[in-house]
């Protein structure tokens, strides 16, 4: 979605209250005059030596904030932003926005020249920023990053991928979700943005993991249900006989949900026990 | 190259047999025990994985990474920034699996000053890279033909030191390098930098005795062949003691140690040096020279890895510990 500018500009001003309230005297003073500078440069620059100035303490915010910036924008929040985070997006949103090129220029030279913090600075501020058609291929760099914490910022709790990803580029994003052992329930519209070739991709990747000794992490079964068919009963019996019980658990979830006659007398076949509130989100041993 | 160990210095000549490059771990872990090492000129882009975990082991706990050439010349802008970028970002990331952390100097360097056309378009984007958090300096810069061009560029980056207030990494030259230490101190004071934000590196004992006195910080390279043996250096803190002396490893794509600092801590430990001497040249000195950056913050030396930079599918930094492989095993699980 394109977040229209007059709450891009509201977002700008409740930052500027947050940044006002939480900023040590002397980064209030040097983030004020760098504001009113109004070429490219002078806010990049400003944008590289935020954490100079500002500290990284974690922002607070008060409930009224939380639920003020929910509104905005959904899926975006700035829980756990350290302080040199918050000051980074409120600068890049005095980038000239209203001259697209110059804009979309003025980011793209700050991602070429970015430093890890910066990366992840730039990825959270995707999901606020204008043109949000214009950063896709950046975004698909972040889950080509071998860095864990540039590719968190884009997968994990980042409302941007489900938006603006294709169907290729999201079912990578997943799929090395699951590939480098994080938690898949951290991603936003996972289930929403499903689909027939990511179920045929996992379960092919779980192949190769029985094949090797290894396991699938049990929360990423989940995207394989609205899509079971006759080719993966086998695999849900495979998961029923798992020495892992949130195997089974992910088994007795996938039989139950999914709209599939052959998988639901499954559940008669291994009648196993469960938690009454069973749910996706318990088979995530990497959430925190 | 040029200098060789064989040249005599005016030091006496020692007899001992053991050097840098012939000590085994075994022979000095006892030593240096529970020590603690800042090597603040390594190039760590240019070694192997296998190299971080023995400077791991052997108590190394943070290293200067200084921009400089690659052994050959860029031909664009573009391998300037991505390897700057590199310096704050793989790399950085690369060290701290090892437990160990990584900052950098960030300059042009004096033999690529050489290509002005070129040297003119990397001056423009290095304010995107010295204000970068773990910079902690603008270096390796410096003379090395000690041509115009060099000094035109030397010049030029003393005053973004100034301008971002970093203190100033010196590169030395190994032809005609007395004068050339001479003519850098000389430079820097002309632009009216504190000589206590500047770090003059490779020194010799023909060049340390003028760099202390004009109150300049004396670095010292342990270097196979070419730069000082850690013989040398022992004598070196002897004579002139180890207030605002330290050494380094340099140790890049040539031959050379990235465990010369343990193992010249080791040597002077051998040799009767005193446990504070050697922690100040060493470790001390080091971190207090770079740390007038803001940038460095002892309480992340040797810190647990953080758990959520582990990457690629495995366990690479549960525990903060990089898994062991046996490297005697043929199975590779």
């Amino acid at each position: 979605m394109t977040l229209p500018l007059d709450s891009i500009l509201t977002l700008r001003l409740v930052l500027g209250e947050i940044l006002a309230e939480q900023l040590p005297q002397a980064g209030r003073q040097w983030l004020d005059t760098k504001v009113n500078l109004t070429n490219p440069v002078s806010i990049q620059t400003a944008f590289v030596a935020a954490p100079r100035f500002t500290g990284k303490k974690p922002v607070s915010l008060s409930p009224e904030r939380r639920q003020q910036l929910a509104e905005l924008r959904s899926h975006f929040s700035l829980l756990a932003w350290p302080m040199d985070r918050v000051t980074r997006l409120y600068l890049l949103l005095h980038l000239p926005m209203e001259q697209k090129e110059l804009f979309i220029q003025s980011i793209e030279t700050l991602f070429e020249t970015a430093e890890m913090n910066e990366l992840v600075a730039l990825y959270a501020s995707l999901p606020v920023l204008p043109y949000p058609e214009a950063w896709v291929f950046r975004a698909t760099e972040a889950v080509r990053s071998n860095m864990g914490l540039v590719f968190d910022s884009l997968a994990l709790g980042n409302p941007y991928p489900a938006e603006q990803f294709s169907e290729l580029a999201w079912n990578q994003l997943v799929m090395k979700t699951i590939f480098n052992d994080k938690s898949v329930g951290g991603i936003i519209g996972l289930q929403e943005r499903s689909n027939p070739a990511l179920a045929r991709i996992l379960v092919d990747f779980a192949h190769e993991r029985w094949a090797a000794g290894r396991y699938v992490p049990a929360r990423a079964w989940q995207v394989i249900v609205p899509f079971v068919n006759d080719s993966m009963v086998d695999d849900i019996r495979h998961l029923f006989h798992s020495n892992r019980s949130i195997d089974r658990e992910a088994a007795y979830l996938i039989s139950t949900e999914a709209d599939f006659a052959p998988a639901r007398k499954l559940l008669q076949e291994y009648s196993i026990t469960v938690p009454e509130t069973l749910n996706w989100n318990q088979l995530d041993t990497q959430l925190a | 190259m040029c200098q060789h160990e064989l040249n005599p210095s005016h030091f006496e000549e020692n007899k001992e047999e053991v050097t840098h490059s012939n000590l085994e771990f075994t022979q000095y872990r006892d030593l240096i025990k529970d020590m603690k090492f800042f090597d603040p000129h390594v190039h760590m882009t240019s070694r192997t994985t296998d190299d971080y975990q023995a400077m791991a082991d052997a108590g190394v706990v943070a290293l200067i990474e200084p921009a400089f050439w690659l052994g050959q010349p860029r031909t664009g802008v573009a391998s300037f920034k991505d390897y700057f970028s590199s310096l704050v970002g793989w790399e950085r990331f690369r060290s701290s699996q090892f437990g160990i952390k990584h900052y950098c100097t960030i300059g042009l360097n004096s033999r690529e000053a050489n290509n002005e056309a070129l040297a003119e378009q990397v001056m423009e984007v290095l304010p995107l890279f010295v204000y970068k958090e773990g910079v902690v300096g603008i270096g390796e810069i410096g003379f090395d033909d000690q041509t115009p061009a060099e000094e035109r560029f030397y010049r030029l980056q003393l005053e973004l030191a100034k301008e971002a207030n970093l203190p100033v990494q010196i590169h030395t030259p190994h032809r005609d390098k007395k004068q050339g230490t001479e003519r850098s101190m000389a430079i820097a004071l002309e632009h009216g930098l504190d000589p206590g934000m500047v770090i003059i590196d490779h020194n010799n004992e023909e060049t340390v005795k003028s760099v202390l006195d004009q109150g300049f910080w004396a670095a010292f390279t342990i270097y196979p062949f070419t730069k000082m043996g850690n013989e040398r250096m022992v004598e070196v803190v002897r004579q002139y003691g180890p207030e605002r002396i330290m050494v380094n490893s340099a140790a890049d794509w040539g031959i050379s140690d990235p465990l010369a600092v343990p193992k010249t801590a080791a040597l002077m430990k051998m040799k009767g040096i005193s446990d504070e001497a050697v922690r100040l040249v060493t470790y001390r000195n080091a971190l207090d020279a770079f740390a007038q950056s803001g940038q460095i913050d002892e309480s992340d030396f040797g810190q647990e890895i953080d758990q959520s930079q582990k990457f690629n599918g495995n366990t690479i930094l549960r525990g903060g510990q990089q898994p062991r492989i046996d490297k005697d095993s043929i199975f590779i699980k």
